[in-house]
This record gives structure tokens, sequence and C-alpha cells, in this order.
């Protein structure tokens, strides 16, 4: 066909590929290393699967964290991670492998997962030698967990807000402030930390992303119950406390160039994770259809659309990966996966109270927690109207 | 985009100007003669036909790109289907028809029977009412896609009714077919039982409207950055900026989905369950992006001669020949739920 269009314009096959237009995305392959990978973890976890986490809160981060460990024992935690650094030096399609295997036993989440997918792989960027060596193996085996300091009372979505300040002082940097929503506070050992070196709140230069000991003297750490009625996120306050220069990740004032690196790796094996979360939600809501009796058609088209927005999530996120892999991710091109991952999971839940009505939805059961869970996710990581922001600031170009 | 496709690009923007596609709209005229034995010239009609059978045996990953770029120039999509389902469906069958087809000689078209307008007897008997084809002037062959099965009718046989109605998608050369007692020439597996024939027109159709939902954002975004008012551009509105962010995401989200099915069905390892979610899903976003095009233009997209609605129309007439969006989202439940 290409000979014929250059015959027909009487021109060389080369001259006539000029014009550079859109073409379909990669998207991810599973190859022989990574299938083989499944059948090793199918194997053991189907040895080892210590079913759902208890229900209450404490009980399930404790059970979580075994897990996390027992997996990384086995040899499954920092698939993609270099052999150095006490990974596997596997493609992101292991990890996403890893995160379809986890997905079919009791317990999916993996406690640490902002070290595993966010921090860790920024350390590996911008830490030197003596961080990656003191943080790296505590978040391979969960017995140091990871927390993030970003938001603050006057910089939620507007990060450069950031008003919490550290002082230098000789070796150290003395921080005061507060921070808010920060998820896991009282069970973190280190938090990746942005404060303000220099400038004024409303600047994105002059902040410091400071790797901080939750243990330290000087922070005070209270639980902002949410809707769900969980501990899961804290104020958390900060009074003179005191943290080595050495912790300073990526150079003092350089804190917001790490913290967009972070975030960059922030999306793609999350948003991953979480479709395949509410892949298993649709399944058990067409098993409890089924055991009704049938949908009628709305119902049935309810979940048409749901089980088709899943599909289009998980390619998404499997287009993500695949470019996070070959290095050719566009900035911005995450807050696609993002907004529809809020828009997706919000559907899936209002959709199921609809088709399972009153009986379900009003019954203290999982269907009612993961209706109010759901408003969530269009507010945390950065709202829907930020993703849209984004998306014409760095996807469209127009500033 | 392949070399195949930017050269295809090229080849349509000069054979297939914009302004004229306008006019044969308003006049209700077919692709002029000349321009169609052009493209059929290029080996367009065998794009899937498998090389040993005189077609040039692309896999469905690489015709995607072409189809996104017919979508974005508007070929008729009768083109589509003569090239990724009638003369595939001959091919299987080892049909003598298909030479006719892949040369171009025999003209030919096609469409989807959706599961309330008709079926196949047990005596291969076919029977449909009022199902919307495309057929290319002076069309003989039809190709149908049902779930269940893919057919190929003569439509020179006596039991075969057909009626123009080019009321939403002008010079598409849409009919409404209706057929009592015909017996196909072809017959092989619909798509719903894994037919890779049926699949690979299904997704080919889902890249046509990936590449006129970028065509129709990349002008929407030109006309939001040149189009003053209140003294800016559109673009420092951000209630007009949302707009085509969402427009953004579903052009990524089809364009992620897309990839992806043509990817498992290369390697023959797709689910029928799959396509169906993406029979309701593409359709949906692609008019979803089109409509808040038609509302960030303004009155100009709602202007003939500024041609959305040239998109409009074949977005709202694939989706519709579909079965529409309630029927392809409960076909999608039914899958999902029988494959569970």
């Amino acid at each position: 066909m290409l000979a014929a269009l250059a015959v027909r314009r009487n021109v060389a096959v080369c001259d006539i590929v000029e014009v550079v237009l859109q073409t379909f995305p990669e998207t991810l392959a599973m190859g022989g290393a990574e299938e083989d990978l499944r059948t090793e973890l199918r194997a053991w976890i189907s040895d080892h699967d210590p079913g759902p986490p208890p229900a209450e809160y404490g009980a399930r981060i404790e059970a979580l964290t075994r897990w996390q460990a027992a997996l990384c024992e086995a040899g499954f935690m920092g698939l993609s991670w270099p052999v150095r650094y006490g990974g596997r030096g596997m493609s992101l399609a292991a990890e996403a492998v890893l995160a379809e295997e986890l997905a079919r036993s009791g317990a999916a989440e993996l406690i640490n997962r902002l070290a595993l997918y966010t921090w860790g792989p920024t350390l590996m960027d911008m830490g030197d030698p003596s961080q990656l060596r003191r943080f790296l193996p505590g978040m391979l085996d969960a017995s140091e967990l990871w927390c993030q300091g970003f938001s603050e009372p006057d910089a939620g979505s507007d990060l450069a807000g950031v008003r919490t300040r550290a002082e230098m002082d000789g070796e150290e940097l003395v921080v005061t402030g507060q921070k808010v929503w920060t998820s896991r506070a009282e069970l973190s050992t280190w938090n990746a930390l942005l404060v303000r070196t220099a400038g004024d709140p409303g600047q994105h230069r002059g902040l410091t992303l400071l790797i901080t000991n939750m243990k330290s003297d000087g922070i005070t750490i209270r639980p902002l119950p949410q809707m769900l009625g969980e501990p899961h996120f804290s104020e958390v306050f900060f009074d003179e406390v005191r943290v080595p220069v050495a912790n300073v990740l990526g150079g003092v004032n350089e804190g917001w160039r790490v913290s967009m690196k972070a975030m960059g790796y922030e999306r793609g094996i999350f948003v991953l994770e979480r479709s395949i979360r509410l892949r298993r939600r649709l399944s058990e809501l067409a098993d409890r259809v089924r055991a009704a009796g049938g949908a009628d058609r709305a119902g049935l088209a309810g979940i048409g659309r749901i089980h088709a927005s899943l599909e289009m999530l998980t390619a998404q996120a499997y287009r993500t990966l695949a470019h996070q892999q070959a290095g050719t991710l566009l900035p911005g091109a995450t807050s696609v996966d993002k907004l529809y991952l809020a828009e997706v999971y919000q559907d899936l839940f209002s959709t199921a109270a609809e088709i399972l009505g009153p009986e379900v939805t009003l019954a203290d059961d999982g269907w009612t927690h993961d209706l109010l869970e759901s408003r969530s996710v269009s507010i945390y990581s950065g709202t829907s109207e930020i993703q849209k922001n984004i998306i014409v600031g760095r996807l469209l170009g127009i500033r | 985009m392949s070399e195949l496709a930017a050269a295809f690009h090229q080849a349509l923007g000069e054979l297939l100007p914009f302004s004229e596609a306008v006019e044969r709209a308003r006049e209700h005229r077919s692709l002029s003669a000349s321009a169609r034995a052009e493209i059929v010239g290029m080996g367009w009609n065998g794009l899937m036909t498998p090389e040993e059978a005189g077609g040039l045996g692309l896999g469905v990953g690489e015709v995607i790109d072409l189809c996104a770029v017919a979508g974005e120039h508007l070929l008729p999509v009768a083109l589509l289907d003569e090239s990724l389902l009638l003369a595939p469906a001959l091919a299987a069958a080892g049909h003598s028809g298909l030479v006719g087809v892949v040369d171009g000689e025999v003209a030919g078209g096609g469409g989807y029977v959706t599961e309330g307008s008709g079926d196949m007897d047990a005596g291969g008997m076919l029977a449909v009412s009022g199902v919307g084809v495309r057929l290319s002037p002076g069309a003989g062959l039809a190709a149908l896609c049902h779930p269940r099965w893919t057919a190929v009718i003569s439509l020179e046989d006596p039991g075969v009714d057909l009626e123009r109605a080019d009321a939403l998608d002008r010079a598409q050369g849409v009919h409404v077919l209706s057929t009592a007692g015909v017996r196909p020439e072809v017959v092989l597996d619909g798509w719903a039982d894994g037919g890779a024939v049926a699949a690979g027109w299904l997704a080919g159709l889902l890249a046509d409207l990936v590449g006129g939902a970028e065509r129709i954002m990349s002008l929407s975004v030109s006309h939001a950055r040149s189009r003053n008012q209140f003294g800016r551009p559109l673009t420092r509105f951000q209630a007009v900026t949302h707009l085509l962010a969402e427009m953004k995401a579903r052009l990524e989200l089809m364009r992620s989905a897309v990839a992806r099915v043509a990817f498992v069905m290369d390697e023959g390892n797709w689910d029928p369950a799959f396509l169906a979610g993406l029979l309701w899903s593409v359709p949906a976003y692609a008019r979803e992006v089109c409509e808040s095009a038609i509302q960030v233009h303004g009155g100009i997209g709602f202007t003939w001669e500024y041609g959305l609605h040239l998109y409009y129309r074949r977005i709202l007439s694939l989706q519709s020949m579909l079965g529409g969006a309630l029927n392809t989202a409960a076909q999608a439940g039914r899958a999902y739920m029988d494959a569970g």
C-alpha cells in the first residue's frame, strides 16, 4: 500500500512521510519472565494467603504489615527495583502481575505502597548513597512505614502555599509548623515532609523535601476521624523538630522538583491496583445480582457500563506503565488516570447502591463503607479539578 | 503513527478535502468514482485479507492506525465495511467473490445486526428487519455482523429489501435492510463467540471514532485559543478549559482502550466481554467529545459550513447502528455476567 501511495504521488516512500500525528499508544506486554512470575506468585499466594484482614483498624494494619513482610521474605517486594537495591530487576509489567495476583488473594493491599512505588523510586533517582542504604531496606519489608507530609491548612491543592518552616542550625534543620490529612501518620517511621527553607508561601522555590523521623521529639499527632469513622489520617504538629541535614532529599530548596518527580511515580501501579480492586467489587455485585435472580435491562446496562469503564481504566493503566517503563511518559499524562479513577470509583458504588437497593446499602457492610469512601477519590492526591487544570496545561499546552 | 498511516493521511488530505466533504453531504453525493478508485487502488480493500488471497494481510494493530486516519478524513464508512468485514469474510470462506471486492470491481458494504433485529433460522435462512447498512454505490454484496454470526449476502437476492435512509448520516450510503428467506453466501462465527473477522472490523470502527475525536479535539483547542470574548481568549475561562480537559481525557481513554483491544486481538488472546464493553464506551465517549466540541465552538460549531456536524452525524450513526447506548451497555452487562 505504501508503494502504491508513493507511485501515486510520484515520489520516494521516505518523502511522503513527513507528517507526525498522534499514534495509538503503547500498551503493557507480558513476556515469559512475567508469566513465570505469575505462576510462581500464584502458587506461593495459594499456600500463604492470610485471607481478608480483620475489620478493626489496628488489627488490620498489623495483619497487612505481617503480610508485606512475608511477601518480602519470599522475594516478591521490589520486583522492579534494581538488584543492587534489594529488588529483582524486573520490568514494571512484573509489578502489574504482582498487583493482579495479590488482588486474587484476601489481602490485596501493600501497607507500605507509598514507599515501594513513590518514595523508593524517587530516592533511587535523587538520593545519595547513604540515604539509599539507610532507607530502602525498611521500605521493602515494611519494618519502616512511610507517610507523606505535603498538605497544610493553607496548602491543599495549592501546594506552593506550604508554610511549615525549617531553619538551618549547624548540621540540622529545625522544623516548626503543621501538616494535615497525613495518612497513617501514627504508624509511620518516616515522613516525606515538604517544608519551606526560603521564600514566601505561594512560591514554588524555597521548598525542601526532608525525610523526617516521626518518632522525633516535638512531633504531636492528632488523628482526624474521617466520615468513615476510621483514624486513617491525622493532623501533625511540628514544634522545633530537629532533622539532620543528611536527610534532605535532592538538595535544599529543590523540594518542588523532588515532589513533582515523586508524583510522577505515584500513579501507574496505584491506578492499576485500584482498578483491580474495583473489578473484584464488580464481580461481587454480579454474584449478588445472580443470586437475586438476575437484573433488568437498566441493571444490566449499569453493570455493562461499569465493566466497560473498568476495562478502559485498566487499558489506561497498562499504557501508563508501558510508557513509564520506556521513559516516555508525558508530564501530566497520569492526570487522565486519576481523573477517570475517581469517576469510575464513584459510578461503581452509586450504581451498586441503585441495583442492590436499600436492603444491602442500609446494612452495615462493605458496600456502605465503599459508597462513602468513594467521595474521597476525587479529592485525595490532587482533586479532579486540579487534574483538569493539569490536563489543560500539560497535555493541551494551554497556559 | 506508522509510515503507512502517515502516508495515507497525506493522500486522504488531498483526495478528500474537508470542504468537499461538506458539499457532498449538502448534496447527498457519494464519494466520486475516481476518488474511490484511487483509494481502492492503494490496496485499501485488501487491508485485512491474507496476502495469499491477494490482500495486505495487516494485523489489527496496524489497521487501527489507518482507520483512525479514515475517521479523521471522513472516509465513507462503507469502505471500512468492505475492507475489514466483507473482504475478510469472503477470504475466510474461500468465496470466489473476494477478488472482485479487493480489486474494487464489486462494490459492497456492511452493517451490524443487533440481537433484536433478526436472526438466522435453523435451516440457515436469514430473516432480519430494519437493519442499518452502509453501501458503496452499486453495491452487490453486503456483510452483516451479529453477535453470534457473521454473514455475507447478495443484494441481488429477491428476498432482499433495501430502502435509502440518509436522514442522519448523509452521503454515507446508509440504507435500511430487511430480508425474508435469504440464504447467505458465507456464514462465519460471530464476535461474541470469538469470531476474529467480525472482531477486527469492530476494532476498526472504534479506531475510526478515535480518529474523528482527535480531529474534533484539535479543532476545539484551536478555536478556544483564537476566539476572544470579553477581551481575552476562551482559553482564559476555566469553564471552557475544563470542558476541553474532559474531552481530552475521554479521547486518551479511547486511544488506550482501542490500542489495547488491537494488541490482545493480534496476540490471539482477546475476551469478547472486553470488546462488548468497548462497543458501549468508545461510541459514547466519542459522542461526548463531539457534543462538548459543539458547545465550545458556540454558534460557529452549529453551522453547516464549519462541518462539526459531519463528525457528529458519523458518531451518532455508528452508535445507533451498533444498537445505541442503552443496548450496547446492556449487552456488555450480559456479556460480563455470562463470562463470570
